[in-house]
């Protein structure tokens, strides 16, 4: 038996029974063989599980709570957006959920995985395979060219010379940018450069994305282009998690979490977008 | 990532900030040059001795010399002899041919006199070789003519330095540069094949028993000598022996030891006759010369030498000590050049911290696209590690540069002062290595701070610089 589901019906479905998910189809309890093409996936109740996360800073003798006590829970395949003002602590919660930062307490499981559990080494693999990220300033490393910016990426990730260009390449291509390869950051404009920031980000074939104000350096037009490079992520099963202050562009996801003092204040399915 | 991906990266972000990155190279590339010319100057003077001791076979020569006598001891026991010293004669050559391990021993005659050539004249000590042996134990080259070629003629082979105390120079394009400075004309210049053939007068001095008259009669300055001259016909001329114990053989005019026996003298060893209350000199030779056979039977045999009460001098037991003195030499001398290496090792870690700065947010992004902190110390080592590698090579370039135009110049006044030029300078292939070797690991040393340093920024806190 095999069914074919919405990404939004695998929670409900895991809070029944653990099953594996096999290129979006159901395939029952025991783990698939001969699955090379799609990793099997273990359905869960949720896939980012946040639980009494804090974070404190320590500024000039004061102590900053920039994540206060948060509890969440992500699911696979979902396009989140975490709203606040300035200084509400959703970046913070952002580079702890990126593997950046340590909390003071609490704890991140990705997958079923304590993000604590596997220390400096355990980040950087999940920094590097787990997730992509993608900030506001684009972040790319100006003395390198758009290509190499993405094959640095994979360097990292243990990819051989002769492959990175072919991926890279085909990277860029994705976000369409092939004939801008060779050009330096400071050469491209600013949607141009969020979207080699994007294919950089999806170097490794993350399963998660998180961008911290994609689209708050740039104009309307470049930052419809980027959000729409972000739901066509969103569509090929990437769980998104995307800050913003922009409500048309929170509208976007399927959810809402606004983020004051560090506490979740409340979430909301969002209307305009509902489901894939 | 692979160690050339970390060195491609390296270079280019070095290539970033070519200018300070060269002026940091150019630190390493003085420290590296100071230190191997230094050392290669240490190196040249202890290769200069060590080769002409080499060269000239005395690695298999044991010297041997009656039994040193002790200065300290009463004149009365000088005197006394017996049972102490055995007499240099034919019968102990024989002896010593004996020897395991001997190949061949030869007596020298050692004898002062005065030498005339040219209408100039000088004293020295001559020596009486055994013609067969000599061209092979000879270290000097031949520069004209042939050698000793009977053990019964008259004739002489004479070296540079004999020329040089009689102020004559010989005519070669070496020289002249040192005969157009000498504008007093204090020498004399001939050219090497007109001195072939030509005679030199011995003046020997020989006991004159009429003269004993006047010496008797109160006169103070008479004595009872007079000399006689011996002309001798000129075979060759020999370059001058390494200065130093290794030019033991022959010293600066060499007759064959046969006629030399013929020569009337009173010599060195009549001065112990008379000390011996008249009893003649059972010395023949003034030293046996002993080549054994290989480097490893000089032990033994100077030992069996010295158990038949001669006093046997071996200049490769010596050779260990000249070594260790050349070692220290070069220790010091390196220790100069290591002053050097260690400010531009400071101009490293100099630089790569202020890179470090300028690089906060990339290091950043590095971490938060998966770099680990290994990775990010290995692109700053790579750094530094490329630093130290030109360095060396630009070093290694420099001090010969340096070498190449100091060996010119100070042979340049050698040949104004009319000696022969030498090579001041020796790069062995361990210092080249050691220096490319000792660069990069200091410079890896240098690196190791900053490199930690860059590894441990904190991820969130770079992504804000810039």
């Amino acid at each position: 038996m095999s069914i074919v589901l919405s990404p939004s019906l695998y929670p409900a479905i895991a809070s029944f029974h653990p099953v594996y998910l096999v290129c979006g189809r159901l395939l029952g309890d025991d783990p698939p063989e001969n699955a090379d093409f799609c990793p099997p996936i273990r359905l869960s109740m949720s896939f980012i599980e946040i639980r009494n996360l804090k974070k404190i800073y320590r500024k000039s003798a004061v102590n900053v709570s920039a994540v206060n006590d948060v509890s969440l829970d992500i699911h696979r395949g979902e396009f989140v957006a975490i709203v606040g003002k300035s200084g509400s602590g959703k970046s913070t919660l952002l580079n702890l959920l990126g593997g950046l930062d340590t909390p003071t307490s609490g704890i991140i499981r990705v997958d079923g995985t304590d993000l604590a559990a596997g220390g400096r080494e355990g980040r950087v693999r999940h920094r590097r395979h787990r997730v992509g990220m993608v900030f506001q300033t684009f972040q790319l490393i100006t003395g390198l060219t758009a290509i190499e910016n993405v094959e640095l990426a994979l360097a990292f990730g243990g990819v051989n010379r002769k492959d990175r260009k072919r991926i890279a390449l085909a990277l860029l291509e994705q976000v369409g940018l092939a004939d801008r390869a060779d050009h330096r950051p400071t050469e491209l404009s600013g949607g141009e450069a969020q979207r080699v920031a994007i294919a950089r980000a999806l170097a490794n074939n993350p399963d998660i994305i998180l961008a911290d104000e994609p689209t708050g350096n740039l104009d309307t037009q470049n930052g419809e282009a980027i959000l729409a490079l972000l739901q066509r992520l969103h569509v090929q099963g990437r769980t998104i998690i995307m800050i913003t202050h922009d409500p048309d562009m929170a509208a976007v996801a399927q959810r809402i979490i606004r983020i004051q003092d560090g506490r979740v204040l409340d979430e909301t399915p969002s209307f305009q977008n509902p489901q894939v | 990532m692979t160690t050339s991906d970390i060195l491609r990266m390296a270079i280019h972000n070095l290539w970033r900030t070519r200018l300070r990155s060269s002026l940091t190279v150019l630190g390493v590339v003085i420290g590296i040059g100071a230190l191997i010319s230094m050392v290669a100057f240490g190196s040249g003077m202890e290769k200069n001795v060590t080769d002409a001791f080499m060269e000239s076979g005395l690695f298999a020569r044991i010297t041997v010399s009656p039994l040193k006598l002790d200065m300290n001891r009463p004149v009365e026991s000088l005197t006394d002899t017996s049972g102490v010293s055995v007499p240099l004669d034919d019968e102990l050559l024989d002896r010593i041919r004996r020897i395991k391990g001997v190949k061949e021993a030869y007596g020298e005659i050692q004898q002062p006199a005065k030498v005339g050539l040219e209408g100039k004249e000088t004293t020295l000590t001559y020596t009486g070789v055994d013609p067969a042996m000599g061209l092979k134990n000879s270290s000097a080259e031949l520069i004209a003519g042939t050698f000793l070629t009977s053990d019964s003629m008259p004739q002489a082979v004479i070296n540079t330095q004999l020329l040089r105390r009689l102020k004559i120079r010989l005519d070669t394009e070496d020289m002249a540069k040192a005969k157009e400075k000498d504008t007093a004309k204090v020498y004399t210049y001939v050219l090497p094949e007109d001195l072939i053939g030509d005679t030199l007068w011995l003046s020997t001095a020989v006991f004159n028993p009429m003269r004993m008259m006047g010496a008797l009669m109160g006169n103070r300055d008479e004595t009872p000598l007079s000399e006689r001259r011996t002309p001798l016909i000129i075979t060759g001329i020999r370059e001058l022996e390494p200065d130093g114990p290794a030019s033991r053989f022959g010293g600066d005019l060499l007759i064959p030891a046969g006629f030399a026996s013929t020569i009337p003298s009173i010599g060195f060893n009549s001065i112990t006759d008379f000390l011996r209350k008249g009893k003649s000199s059972p010395d023949k030779y003034a030293v046996i010369q002993v080549n054994v056979a290989g480097p490893e039977d000089i032990t033994p045999v100077r030992a069996e030498l010295e158990s038949m009460g001669l006093n046997a001098f071996a200049l490769a037991e010596q050779l260990k000590e000249v070594r260790r003195a050349f070692l220290a030499m070069k220790a010091v001398l390196g220790v100069v050049g290591f002053i050097a290496l260690v400010v531009a090792g400071l101009g490293i870690i100099n630089t790569l911290l202020m890179s470090i700065l300028e690089r906060t947010r990339e290091i950043g992004i590095m971490k938060a696209i998966g770099g680990s902190e290994g990775q990010i110390k290995s692109v700053f080592f790579g750094e530094a590690a490329v630093i130290g590698l030109i360095g060396a090579l630009g070093g290694i370039a420099l001090g010969w540069l340096v070498t190449l135009a100091a060996g010119s110049f100070i042979n340049m006044k050698i040949r104004e002062m009319g000696e022969t030029p030498m090579d001041l300078f020796y790069f062995p292939w361990w210092l080249l290595l050691g220096s490319i070797g000792f660069a990069i690991g200091l410079s890896l040393l240098a690196g190791l701070y900053p490199a930690s340093r860059a590894a441990r920024i904190d991820p969130v806190e770079a992504l804000r610089w810039g």
